[in-house]
């Protein structure tokens, strides 16, 4: 579910294919140079309604990394 | 807006470079401008001090790197800058849309209310001699020349692109320029003291120059010798409210690419160079005024799009600039325009 989102984001931002987005896959790979990882960043706090720090992002390389740092986000959501 | 030919559209849209009020560019405008208020908001929570970036305002040279940046920047064909500027100043710098940036009027309007703000801040009486650093196309002098009759203002530039157009406006008789300009086509260094003497000039003024400072003191020192015993110097640059890591605009910064040797100063570090000069005032003027003005040259460039791909801008150029604008609105917009804007500063010979 939350795969399927962040897969419908890249794609839309980067305008990829959205089958080509793998946990795996490396963002500039898929054509995010650090522009777009900015857009994605945006409508990922959109979507899900959290704020990930700018650290945050410099350290992002793969699908997968958001996906972590996503995770860890809502779940310290939740637990507050 | 016009609208574009087929052919260059289709090439717009596969190089992915849209209209300023496309979706796709609001958005990157939007997250660009929530990731820079991240950054703003943590040089806030966490000052940092100018000696930390290492950068020092009293050493090496008063301004560098000034070929590059003509031929990175204010040397690119004159139809791009005739394309988006307004069409009576031709002026490179913010207008002003009134202390909260809100004014409904048009960039021709903010223009004309900048320099009246300017010149009543300045202290201009209307028949002094004035020293322009870096006068672009001439927009201050025109704007002085035809409101003061008396006053007479030497403009430097070393722009071959400014030089050539100011040259033809001042062989234009019904033209402000024709009457009353000097131009000196050159560098602002200390060897100028040789073309414009000393204690010549009763004001010495810039406006949207100083970003290209790298001497403070150096500079405060040349503009002294400049100025008659109660002579008086004006400066409008942008400044950031405080230090950031980003003082130095170098050429791997997003903004540095466009203006390469530039920086950001913090509003207070000017003011504090005081050996030459005294303080007067200093002002902050809200960056929602840059905004503004990047948007209207936004649209005005997309408009001249078309000319500028006939006159033989290829899509990667076309790219490059309406990049700039993207990335300068984004630059100030966060905070409400309170985190960069433009400073003002008035400075009297000592007495």
């Amino acid at each position: 579910m939350i795969f399927d989102k962040v897969a419908q984001i890249i794609a839309k931002v980067a305008h990829c294919n959205i089958q080509d987005v793998k946990p795996e896959s490396e963002l500039t790979a898929l054509g995010v140079d650090s522009l777009k990882a900015i857009t994605v960043i945006f409508e990922i706090e959109e979507t899900f309604d959290v704020e990930i720090p700018n650290e945050a992002i410099k350290s992002i390389v793969t699908v997968s990394d958001i996906l972590d740092k996503l995770d860890k986000l809502i779940n310290q959501d939740e637990s507050h | 807006m016009q609208s574009l030919d087929n052919n260059l559209d289709v090439l717009l849209a596969k190089a992915e470079i849209f209209s300023p009020d496309s979706s796709a560019m609001l958005l990157q405008e939007k997250s660009l401008a929530r990731y820079l208020e991240k950054e703003y908001r943590s040089y806030l929570k966490n000052p940092i001090s100018l000696q930390s970036t290492g950068i020092s305002t009293d050493k090496g040279p008063i301004m560098d790197q000034t070929d590059d940046l003509m031929k990175t920047h204010y040397d690119e064909s004159i139809e791009l800058f005739m394309g988006f500027l307004d069409t009576r100043y031709r002026a490179y710098t913010m207008a002003y849309y009134g202390e909260t940036g809100d004014d409904e009027i048009s960039l021709e309007e903010a223009q004309l209310n900048k320099f009246k703000l300017i010149s009543q801040r300045a202290q201009i009486k209307g028949h002094e001699n004035i020293l322009n650093i870096g006068c672009g196309f001439g927009s201050l002098e025109t704007y002085l020349l035809d409101k003061y009759p008396d006053i007479h203002i030497t403009g430097i530039t070393p722009s071959k692109v400014q030089i050539n157009y100011l040259k033809k406006h001042m062989q234009d008789r019904s033209h402000p320029l024709s009457s009353g300009f000097t131009l000196i086509e050159d560098v602002f260094d200390e060897s100028i003291t040789e073309k414009l003497g000393l204690s010549q000039y009763d004001l010495v003024i810039s406006i949207g120059v100083f970003e290209q400072l790298l001497n403070m003191k150096a500079m405060l020192a040349l503009i002294a010798k400049l100025l008659k015993p109660d002579g008086r110097t004006f400066h409008h640059f942008i400044t950031s409210q405080v230090t950031t890591p980003h003082v130095r605009l170098d050429k791997k910064t997003v903004i540095g690419k466009y203006f390469p040797g530039g920086r950001i100063w913090p509003h207070d570090e000017f003011s504090r160079h005081t050996d030459h000069l005294d303080l007067v005032n200093t002002w902050f003027v809200n960056g929602k005024n840059y905004l503004r003005t990047l948007n209207e040259w936004h649209h005005r460039y997309w408009n001249s799009v078309p000319l500028l791909y006939e006159k033989g801008f290829n899509i990667e150029t076309i790219k490059y600039w309406n990049d700039y604008f993207l990335l300068c609105k984004a630059m100030f917009s966060p905070l409400d325009g309170a985190f960069y804007g433009n400073s003002h500063y008035l400075f009297t010979m000592k007495r």
